[in-house]
């Protein structure tokens, strides 16, 4: 089913908003166990909203399309009064005091909010495995990882507990998830969807977006939630564009430093199939060099390290989130070890990592040798993708170079697991948008295929995607 | 100090001998690989900090709910979160 047909059955009456709720919920409480999705599920917030929505659908002359519509949201994303952890055990006590505006958006359209799911602490992994909570499987093959930080999102998509999942996306937490479980996900242009409420990871990467099951799935949610917001600065209102084109008449670029050793054959096989495809429909296919691909690992890695030492520097065990002091008897201790050692007992192992490494290359005497030149390389490969926009209207690439790989695999070797992350964190560095989608499959294992357009040229992808689907 | 305790004690972490030893091992591995911007010369690129050029925002400096009974609630709110409270303050222990 997509959001289209559910829409048409609800106001057909073929099913009530309550009805369609109680079945998800159900599906949720009889199969989540053993796939672990979810965090929280929030029974009583959705059957109220199914009951309001119903009355809308009743009253209503035009519902919007995701009036009732069941959806899941990462347990890093605001929603008033519910729980929002994170994925970490220094917010386990958190209720959220306020909605974040893609929920505000989201609540008002009448979207019906299932529970929150499962993700790396902090959105820092790429397997859902760093969870404080515990791992989330892969519907597909349950020995196997569904990708991270926005697993649990994915794999509740998958499983069928929701229509769509919110996920976020700082170096392809929600692209690699999405390909390593067979789903659409979108990581809008910078700015191009309010970041409020959403718990701050890296701030000049982060972006929030849809994990759904078909590209047209993903332009609905995407529509409902972006636009400018003053609560978020960095959000902006992107200029109408018209979508109006030929596919044949799109030049596709295809860079040669994306096919890599190490890639996994399967993977390299399925994307040719679909570029020679491609380009017996008409398609152009140029190949392009995007040369400073090799650094930009690298430069994401200190970049987002840098930006979440200091994000996280608001965990001090006394404003808000749990504190390794008991507060109910006099203390000795001075604020500043209240903070060490509540950060040093409820921050989980990835986070200290990367919290280490942040402070490192931001502290005197190492700020220009890491940070300050990983902000220049990151110039370099905005440099590279502005100079291949001029000649292509999409850059395709693997999204992965593997498919999704066993729970256990890479956990205990940081900078392999780093790797997962290769192929998506260009569109984080430069800002630009980038989808994936299923374009095939490896045993059982779905591959993604991932399409990066231009600065807010969401609608040139969508219009792509969905002729790729047709493939 | 060593570099690792400089660092855990900038970054505020008060954590085992034995975690330290491990965290040290891993900081190292890590560092060798982000050590590959060594290679690029950047002496004439300038340094970004966002991916669009993004420009200071500010609005009128007044608080920005509508009633009194709203501040209140909100503040309520947030309060509630904090470890310890005392009326309208969050309390912890002395800093001087």
């Amino acid at each position: 089913m997509n959001i289209l047909e559910i829409h048409q059955k609800l106001i057909n009456k073929e099913i009530s908003a309550v009805e369609l709720t109680k079945k998800y919920l159900n599906k949720i409480e009889e199969e989540d166990k053993q796939i672990h999705s979810f965090l929280t599920i929030t029974p009583e917030l959705a059957l109220r909203q199914a009951k309001e929505v119903q009355e809308r659908i009743d009253k209503e002359k035009d519902v919007p399309l995701l009036c009732g519509v069941p959806c899941a949201v990462k347990d890093n994303i605001l929603v008033e009064g519910i729980r929002c952890t994170a994925g970490s055990k220094i917010l386990e006590n958190y209720i959220a005091p306020y909605n974040a505006t893609v929920i505000k958006k989201l609540k008002k359209l009448g979207v019906v909010i299932l529970g929150k799911t499962n993700m790396d602490e902090f959105a820092m992994g790429s397997s859902t495995e760093n969870s404080a909570y515990g791992l989330t499987r892969n519907p597909i093959d349950e020995t196997r990882v569904p990708g991270g930080s926005s697993g649990g999102s994915a794999a509740a998509v998958a499983s069928d507990f929701c229509q769509f999942a919110l996920g976020s996306d700082t170096g392809g937490s929600i692209r690699q998830p999405a390909s390593f479980c067979g789903l659409v996900g979108l990581k809008p242009t910078y700015g191009a969807v309010s970041r409020y409420g959403l718990i701050a990871m890296a701030s000049s990467l982060d972006q929030i977006g849809p994990i759904t099951k078909t590209v047209e799935d993903a332009r609905i949610v995407f529509e409902a939630i972006k636009g400018k917001d003053p609560l978020d600065s960095t959000s902006v209102e992107p200029k109408v564009q018209s979508s109006k084109f030929e596919i044949k008449n799109l030049k596709v670029g295809v860079p040669d430093e994306y096919f890599i050793k190490g890639m996994e054959k399967g993977v390299e096989e399925a994307i040719e199939k679909v570029i020679s495809k491609l380009k017996q429909i008409g398609v152009k296919i140029k190949k392009i060099s995007l040369p400073h691909t090799e650094y930009s690992l690298a430069t994401y890695y200190l970049i987002m390290a840098s930006e979440a030492s200091t994000n996280l520097a608001r965990y001090d065990g006394i404003r808000y989130g749990r504190s390794a002091i008991s507060h109910s008897q006099p203390s000795t201790y001075d604020p500043f070890e209240i903070c060490s050692k509540t950060r040093g007992k409820y921050f989980g192992k990835e986070v200290k990592r990367r919290i280490v490494l942040g402070t490192f290359a931001l502290s005197a005497g190492y700020y220009d040798q890491f940070y300050l030149k990983a902000q220049k390389a990151r110039t370099l490969i905005k440099k590279d993708f502005e100079q291949a926009f001029k000649e292509v209207d999409l850059i395709l690439t693997p999204t992965t170079p593997t498919v999704a790989f066993k729970i256990g695999e890479k956990i205990n070797d940081p900078v392999k697991m780093y790797l997962s992350d290769i192929f998506t964190v260009s569109a984080n560095l430069t800002g630009l948008p980038a989808l994936s989608l299923p374009c095939g499959k490896v045993g059982r294992l779905p591959v993604g295929i991932q399409i990066i357009g231009r600065a807010f040229e969401e609608e040139k992808i969508f219009e792509f995607s969905k002729a790729f689907e047709q493939l | 100090m060593s570099k690792i305790d400089h660092i855990l004690k900038l970054a505020q972490l008060e954590i085992e001998e034995k975690e330290k030893k491990e965290l040290e091992k891993e900081f190292s591995s890590i560092l060798d690989f982000v050590k590959k911007l060594e290679e690029l010369d950047v002496s004439k690129i300038e340094p970004m900090t966002h991916p669009e050029n993004i420009k200071n925002v500010t609005r009128e400096d007044k608080v920005d709910l509508k009633s009194k009974e709203e501040r209140e609630k909100t503040r309520e709110k947030l309060l509630d979160l904090s470890s310890q409270k005392e009326g309208k303050y969050i309390k912890t222990t002395q800093i001087l």
